[in-house]
């Protein structure tokens, strides 16, 4: 698993998460969120048009940030989910949150 | 599946011209879980590929599902499992016609009926996903806590390899939910 922050002067921020987000690596992820929250931006954009795969773990982790950005304000928006992880998306309901953010 | 038993490491048999079970130890922990998800990916592409009908061939959502559900029940064995000691997997891949079945043998500790939780979780859950996950992406689960290391536990899923289910507007194939 691969993810890069990207500031934008607009004063929203993209998070890049690439490969494999599971039980394994979403700690990794979770200290670069757990910062993204702390700087309140305008808004969030979460990429996953590269992600591979997600487990539960995974799940949470998104849905922590999610929760956390909402709580205070930041707007958060997910894209381009394809494959196993819109199938796990879908079954969670998440699609539909995350489309309506 | 511990101890001498983690010599042990591949076998294939040949029950019938319709049955192969393939079988392989994969150490119980979260870094060897790519190394069984691998496995499963290769299974299905094979159930997939040998396959009579097209219509079955061309549903990849059934690989993402049964991927989704091994994953889970890895994630189950290597961290409450295997949480205070380590051993060994034994993963049966059962390749049928139009099915896979696969079965998780394991002397670790066994899955708590608490964590075995099939009901939907609530929107935004951030935990307790895992057996839902699991009873939902495949058509049979069968669970038998065992009493390690004499008796040891085992996890059976099943899921049939079924035509590819309309798109729905808006959304690509998911086809196979229960």
């Amino acid at each position: 698993m691969q993810h890069q922050r990207l500031d934008d002067d607009d004063g929203s921020v993209k998070l890049r998460i690439s490969g494999e987000l599971d039980a394994l690596t979403a700690p990794e992820v979770r200290s670069t969120m757990d910062g993204i929250v702390a700087d309140r931006p305008r808004e969030v954009v979460i990429d996953l048009s590269e992600l591979r795969l997600i487990d539960s773990s995974g799940v949470g982790a998104l849905v922590s940030l999610y929760k956390r950005a909402r709580a205070q304000g930041t707007a958060v928006r997910v894209v381009g989910v394809n494959d196993q992880p819109a199938a796990i998306f879908r079954l969670l309901r998440l699609d539909t949150v995350f489309a309506a953010a | 599946v511990t101890g001498a038993n983690a010599e042990w490491l591949f076998d294939v048999e040949e029950r019938s011209p319709e049955e192969r079970i393939v079988s392989v130890a994969i150490p119980g922990q979260l870094r060897y879980r790519a190394m069984g998800l691998r496995m499963v990916e290769f299974m299905c592409k094979l159930v997939r590929s040998e396959s009579r009908d097209p219509e079955r061939r061309e549903n990849r959502a059934f690989d993402a599902e049964v991927i989704s559900a091994f994953g889970e029940a890895f994630n189950n064995l290597a961290i409450h499992g295997f949480r205070d000691w380590d051993g060994f997997v034994r993963v049966e891949f059962g390749i049928l016609c139009d099915a896979l079945s696969i079965r998780l043998v394991d002397g670790g500790r066994s899955v708590d009926a608490s964590v075995r939780d099939a009901e939907a979780p609530p929107m935004l859950s951030e935990s307790k996903m895992g057996w839902f996950i699991i009873t939902r992406f495949m058509d049979e689960v069968r669970y038998e806590p065992g009493c390690p290391p004499d008796q040891p536990n085992a996890l059976f899923m099943k899921k049939e390899l079924r035509p590819v289910a309309p798109q729905t507007p808006g959304h690509a194939q998911t086809g196979g939910h229960k």
